[in-house]
Order: C-alpha cells, then structure tokens, then sequence
C-alpha cells in the first residue's frame, strides 16, 4: 500500500512542479506511516484490538489505548518528519514542541472538536495508522465504516470502452472506500444538479464543414480520452449546484496508474478554480487543500 | 518543550500571503491556474432509444455561446441496476444521434443505374418517395385472399420505424402505413 504512495507521490513530484512541496511532505509522511504500521492492521479499518498488535504498539490494551500509543509512537515521528520537510512556516510551527497532551489532541479530533489548521493536520496525519471504531449507522454519503466525510472520488478502470467504471469514494478519516452513485452529491444528495469540471482546449480547434457541428469545443468529460494537451487528464471536479460542495474526481480510466489519494493532493490549482467558482471542497485534505 | 493540549490549541493557523493555511506557497499553483482551462458540463439521466432493454445513460451537456444547449458526451449510467454502466455498440454511439460528423444533411438520389449519388431538393425526394410508394402499392395491392376473403392490404411494402422515433412519431407512423394497406410493420426497438 505505501510502496505504490510513494511512488505515485514521486513521479507525481516531478510531473507537478506546483506540489513538489505538498508531495514532499506526503513521502516524509509515507516513511512515518510505514515505520508504525509494519502489518497495515489499517487496512481493513477494523476495531480496535483489546491487545496490541504489530511492532511498536507495546501493549495496548484497547479503548484510548490505540490513542496514547499513536500520541507517543506516532505523533512524534509525524512532528519530526513535519519540521524536517513541511513548508517552512508549517516546520517552524511544529519543530521545538514537544509530544505534550497528544492523546487529548488525537481524541478531540476524533470527537470531531473544532481544530485549528496545523492541529487537524498533525492529527490526520498520525490516525493515518491508527484503527477507527466502527459505526454501523451512516448517513447517505459519509463512510459506512467510520462515518466520516469522503476526501475523494474515483472511477474504476473497465477493460471494455463500453463499460462505465463505478464511482467509489475514499474516506477522509479512515482507509476505507466505497461504491457510491456516480450522480448523487455525497454532501446533500442532490441527484440532479450535478456539473463536472474537466479542461478544455486551450485553443478549440475551429469548426469545419467536414466536422459540422461535432467539432470538439466543451470540457473533455467521460469516456472521452483527455484533451491532447491536459495538464490533468486523470482530474476532474465534481460539483453541486444545491450544495456548493465539490470533489475531486480520479478516472483510472484515463490514468491506470493513478493513486486516488496521491493524485488528489496535486490538484491544487484545480481546487483554487473551483474556490474561484464559489465552491468549497467537502472536506479539506490532509494538506489542508 | 512539554505540549499541553492548551499548548497544541495555541498553534493556529500559519498561512502566510501567498500561502495555504499550513503555509504551501501557492504561488506555481497560481500559475498553474491561470493557464488551465476550465469548462462545467452538466449530468442528466435519460434512457438508450434504441431498444427495449431500456439501458439508462448519462448525458453530459453544456450551455454554448450562442445560449444553445450542446450535447458532448453520453455513457452507460453504472448505477442503473438494468446496465450497470454497460451499453452495447448501437447505444455507446446513441450521441450521433444528435451529432455525427457523417450526417447527411440533404437528401441524395441515386438515379436507375446511375453509379454515384447526387443532390436533390426536399421537393424532389418528397415527389419522388410518394410516386414509387403509389405505384408499388398500386401493384401489389391484394383485395381477396385465396379463398375470397376481402383482405385490402398492400403486400409489397414493409415499413421499418426509427427506435429514436417518439411516441407521437410512431403513432402518426403506424396510421399512416395501416391507411395505405400495410401489414408488414416493424419497429427498430424490437430488433
Ligand atoms: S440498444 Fe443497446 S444500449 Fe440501447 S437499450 Fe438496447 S441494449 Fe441497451
């Protein structure tokens, strides 16, 4: 799992000047996530054992237990990773502060208690590896494991050009991922406002007779490839017009090798369109984006 | 230095000008920006024409310049539990419908033993398609069967209806053959 991150997050480095820094912090990130979580226990995003589990975890016996060990194990090396590779204003911030009240960082977060930018940050980024209660009840549209918000969408590749992949979508508070309408608005469910945001020729090749009316002048959207000269061509933006509210849409269609969580945090300057837009991300990513 | 939580809840916002909240410089994003471009397509639901699987579809569309509607693309709608995002060959291409590059858009004749097509006007086509209707209903009119019954039906048309007709084009379709005496009608959603 982290093996692919990381290298999606370095050809994406050199392929997107403008994320060079966010996908810097990111891989600094991925070594941290790796070195806690040695046996990916995340990837189910199951319970929280009654015993510690994997190397490092001590003996955590369950309930905060998985909280004080992330606030102790984790935290700490998330802090030092931030300082030593975080945007200078965002390493000065964190280097020199100490692991104090981790855990009753980590807990608000996980209470959902108001955080400011830096705090949501250091605390997305160590629950990175650590299990989530689940909640069996979830409203449409948020994550059927924990309940939180979706951070992305994504389309399934299909083999077959007559097919249709279905939309996931990837949870902004825990691993999990899952299957949702491809024209619903996971905020506010809004099933029949929905505009997608793709690029469009820079320059609209002009109209022949040949051509007629066919010729190719709108945003490239759906099965079509990209346009030939897309800056982003697994990228879209997925917006509500009840709701204000958008995604960031992957098509593995288009981009096979396109890791949904990797690729989202280099859409910034389509997040700063849709900002332009008045649209406001349904929830920021770990970048804050 | 110890961290408190009060100590954490101190450590607010640091965006800086030009900066995100965590301070990224957006300035290259910016940039970046300026020189994307852009466009909203908006999604609807509708339903394949062409048979009677009914496979729903996702029809991208956008307002152009001129205020008119524009269609750009459609694909099989993967929620719909009749295709599940599939569609078949006929339905994949259902957006010529509304937009081929290889519409005709004026009738062409080719004339009895002539190699090529030409131009004609409406008036031609219309004239012409009536007369040879006539005269093949004309020959091939049958007003008793074999054994004496009066059928009066034409046997020597068939007529085929357009799977994208509407309802009202098939109703108006279906009159007008049956009032010339056809009994070989069919539909393209049946086939
Ligand atoms: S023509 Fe093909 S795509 Fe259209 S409804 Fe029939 S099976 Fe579905």
């Amino acid at each position: 799992m982290y093996g692919q991150e990381r290298a999606r997050a370095l050809e994406l480095r050199e392929r997107y000047p403008h994320a060079r820094e966010v996908l810097g912090l990111y891989l600094a990130l991925v070594d941290v996530w790796e070195s806690a979580d040695p046996g990916g226990v995340r990837a189910d995003g199951g319970s929280v054992p009654s015993s510690g589990a994997g190397e490092g975890r001590g003996a955590a016996p369950g309930g905060n237990a998985w909280l004080e060990w992330a606030a102790a194990v984790v935290l700490p090396r998330v802090m030092a990773a931030t300082a030593a590779h975080g945007p200078r204003p965002l390493a000065e911030a964190v280097g020199g502060v100490g692991a104090g009240d981790g855990a009753g960082l980590l807990a608000a977060w996980v209470a959902g208690e108001e955080l400011t930018p830096v705090e949501r940050f250091l605390a997305r980024a160590t629950m990175r590896v650590v299990p989530v209660e689940r909640r069996p009840e979830s409203a449409a549209g948020r994550c059927p494991a924990c309940g939180g918000p979706p951070q992305l969408s994504y389309r399934l590749a299909s083999e077959d050009p007559l097919v249709s992949g279905r939309r996931m979508l990837a949870c902004a508070a825990c691993p999990h991922e899952w299957s949702f309408s491809a024209t619903t608005c996971p905020n506010c469910g809004e099933s029949g406002k929905r505009t997608v945001h793709a690029e469009a020729h820079a320059n609209p090749p002009a109209a022949s007779p040949e051509a007629g009316s066919a010729s190719r002048t709108g945003p490239y959207v759906g099965r079509h490839g990209p346009v030939p000269e897309a800056m982003f061509p697994q990228l879209r933006a997925e917006s509500c017009e009840s709701c204000h509210r958008y995604l960031i849409d992957v098509d593995l269609g288009r981009d096979p090798g396109a890791v949904p969580r990797v690729d989202e945090l280099a859409a910034v300057p389509v997040d700063l369109y849709m900002a332009e837009q008045g649209h406001t991300k349904i929830t920021a990513n770990l970048m804050g984006f | 230095m110890e961290v408190s939580r009060r100590r954490f809840l101190s450590i607010g916002p640091v965006g800086v000008l030009g900066g995100s909240a965590l301070g990224f410089d957006l300035t290259e994003s910016i940039n970046v920006k300026q020189r994307l471009r852009i466009e909203g397509a908006t999604l609807a639901h509708s339903l394949c024409p062409y048979c009677a699987v009914g496979c729903s579809i996702i029809a991208y569309t956008r307002k152009a310049a001129n205020g008119r509607t524009e269609l750009l693309q459609i694909e099989g709608d993967p929620d719909s539990p009749v295709n599940e995002g599939t569609l078949c060959p006929k339905g994949a291409t259902s957006l010529q419908l509304a937009v081929s590059r290889r519409r005709v858009p004026q009738p062409l004749y080719r004339a009895p033993g002539a190699a090529g097509w030409t131009k004609v006007s409406w008036e031609f086509m219309l004239d012409r398609l009536a007369r040879n209707i006539k005269a093949s209903r004309d020959a091939t009119f049958v007003t008793q069967d074999a054994e004496g019954n009066v059928v009066n039906r034409c046997e020597g048309i068939a007529f085929a209806g357009g799977a994208a007709f509407s309802s009202e084009e098939g109703y108006l379709a279906t009159k007008l053959m049956r009032g010339l005496g056809l009994v070989h009608l069919e539909q393209q959603a049946r086939v």
